[in-house]
């Protein structure tokens, strides 16, 4: 709150407003002030409170940064500049000369103005048109003046910003890289593509496809990879058992990855081993299906629909009441996302009917279809 | 002028012949040359990552511009463990990791913000950077609808429950991470434009299933919060 001072005097000629916000008041740390329903004004050179019959104000060169604290429940949307101390030999009166926060604070009266105000100031920080006129008439120093000698935070902030552009400038060099790469990538893509309408013989497509695969073309990685295969049947049967008969492909995929600890596989290579095991793997009597909905589920190959809908109609005896998801996940031992699909397969299959309210959902049997034989 | 009878007919099929075979010496060259243009970048690929692969590993702003781009061209970096990008550049097993990790916060934690949890919430438990979040989520998606991401950038909620979640309910939960994770009846109907008997069903539903907590403070309308979108 001390680095606000009464501003007496007339705006720089080259002075522009760049925005407004009225109903604001000061904070003195987290303290309200009696500096309230002001208006915050910012400029290309300071930003100033009017309100209460006084005029204050912060020259923008005392700002090192603004952030936005959204409101909440009772707490109004705030602005926070955090501002250096002003130069004891040019520091103008003020309304307090000690501050509860190195922080000024001010609250915004509507939501998002808080959000605006920072835009602008941080705007009007990056263009430093003060500073420009300060080069050309000397008279007021900046915090990051061409003078040299900067002290305390802005020397901080100057050799944070040194850093900041040497990263940027690998960062650049490591970009102009990457785009020549990405330039070579793309036209080998397209030569393999291209390659791949003329190509002929069962050999030579598989090699062709191996390649495209290694640069991230084709999608459908029928690889013949039998070792996948078995090893995801080794991992998941018996988390299968665990859970009813079948698990959530997500669940899959980290099961086998964190079994292997490294040199781990890609979510697409588990699904199409997944998709294919039943045919590639058979012994392992795991199944591959696709609900509706697009949850994907491994499964033992014995457990088809109608083994789930016999399941479920012959457990919904036990609940007079209605079957809920979570009574069915509870009972048959599925994850709850699989509970939810099979009860909504059965509904499908009109072996089910629902009762939707406001104490949930729960599932009863389709008397309508076992009375309409 | 075509030769006619037998001989004929067997010159034409040798010329047959023949132009098959140097079809297929041509298709051998192609091959050959699609082959060695693939060794070729390869060795470039491994001369870049000699000297950015820290880069690329220390830099969040790299790998989403490196993203972007594979994007760009129609290749997929991570698609395949074996492929060069994950070898090379060692992206695989940082990224299927990260989705592993990811899978399993969000099994344990979903229940808690009923279904929804907010990506920099993620980004914050697993200390990584949100933008690595949004790939780890982007690759598990190949694995069925399970993880949607709601909304862009550091406001990004996650549905972290497969399963339906209306596009409705999408708009109500991007509109809400605008108002610090609140929405009442009157903003979303100025706002959104929907009728009352649209935005109350909704409501109704979400509260039922914990997605959204009602609060009614005196004499005010009733609040409704999203508690993924409020604690993040």
């Amino acid at each position: 709150m001390n680095r606000w001072c009464y501003f007496e005097g007339a705006p720089d000629p080259a002075e522009r407003v760049l925005g407004q916000c009225t109903g604001c008041r000061l904070y003195d740390g987290d303290v309200k002030t009696n500096y309230k329903d002001g208006t915050i004004s910012v400029s290309t050179h300071k930003i100033t409170y009017h309100g209460q019959n006084v005029t204050l104000f912060i020259p923008l060169r005392l700002i090192i940064s603004a952030n936005s604290v959204p409101g909440s429940w009772n707490h109004s949307p705030k602005v926070e500049l955090f501002a250096q101390q002003w130069e004891q030999s040019l520091k103008p009166p003020g309304p307090q000369s000690t501050s509860r926060s190195n922080e000024v604070r001010f609250a915004v009266a509507k939501k998002r103005q808080e959000d605006f105000a920072v835009q602008i100031i941080q705007r009007a920080l990056e263009e430093r048109v003060w500073e420009k006129q300060a080069r050309q008439s000397q008279t007021i120093p900046g915090i990051l003046a061409a003078s040299g000698k900067s002290r305390g935070i802005g020397a901080v902030v100057k050799s944070q910003e040194a850093k900041h552009e040497k990263e940027n400038a690998m960062t650049s060099e490591g970009l102009q890289d990457l785009k020549k790469l990405m330039k070579h990538a793309d036209d080998l893509a397209k030569l393999a593509q291209t390659a791949a309408t003329k190509v002929d013989g069962q050999d030579e497509v598989a090699k062709l496809r191996s390649m495209m695969m290694s640069l991230g073309l084709e999608n459908d990685n029928a690889t013949g990879e039998l070792g996948l295969e078995k090893e995801l049947a080794v991992v998941c049967r018996p988390l299968i058992e665990k859970s009813g008969g079948m698990m959530v492909m997500e669940e899959a995929y980290c099961a086998l990855n964190r079994a292997r600890g490294s040199e781990l596989v890609s979510p697409e290579e588990v699904y199409s081993a997944a998709k294919s095991i039943s045919k590639t793997y058979p012994a392992a009597g795991l199944l591959f299906k696709k609900y509706d909905s697009g949850i994907a589920v491994l499964q033992d190959s014995s457990l088809s629909d109608a083994a789930v809908v016999e399941r479920i109609l012959a457990l919904i005896t036990e609940f007079p009441e209605g079957l809920t998801a979570e009574n069915y996940s509870a009972k048959a031992g599925f994850s709850p996302i699989v509970a939810k699909e099979h009860l909504q397969m059965a509904e499908l299959k009109g072996d089910l009917c629902r009762d939707d309210s406001s104490r949930g959902v729960k599932f009863f049997p389709n008397l309508f279809q076992l009375h309409s034989c | 002028m075509r030769k006619r009878g037998i001989a004929g007919i067997k010159d034409r099929n040798k010329i047959k012949e023949k132009t098959a075979e140097k079809a297929q010496e041509l298709q051998k060259a192609d091959l050959e040359h699609v082959e060695k243009q693939f060794s070729v970048f390869k060795e470039r690929l491994e001369h870049f990552a000699k000297n950015h692969r820290s880069e690329i590993r220390k830099n969040p702003a790299f790998r989403k511009q490196f993203q972007a781009m594979c994007a760009a061209i129609g290749v997929d970096p991570l698609s395949s463990s074996k492929g060069f990008w994950a070898e090379v550049l060692g992206m695989g097993d940082f990224y299927y990791e990260l989705s592993v990790r990811v899978v399993e916060y969000c099994m344990a934690y979903r229940d808690a913000t009923g279904g929804l949890i907010a990506l920099s919430t993620i980004a914050k438990s697993l200390k990584a950077e949100p933008a690595d979040i949004e790939t780890a989520l982007g690759k598990l998606r190949t694995l069925g609808k399970g993880y949607q991401v709601i909304g862009k950038g550091s406001t990004a909620i996650v549905q972290a429950v497969p399963g339906e979640f209306s596009d409705d309910a999408a708009k109500l939960v991007e509109y809400s991470s605008k108002h610090n994770g609140m929405v009442c009846q009157s903003s979303v109907e100025r706002d959104l434009g929907w009728s009352s008997l649209r935005f109350c069903s909704l409501v109704e539903t979400l509260a039922r299933e914990g997605t959204v907590w009602a609060d009614a403070p005196p004499a005010r309308e009733i609040q409704y919060w999203f508690p993924a979108v409020f604690s993040s």
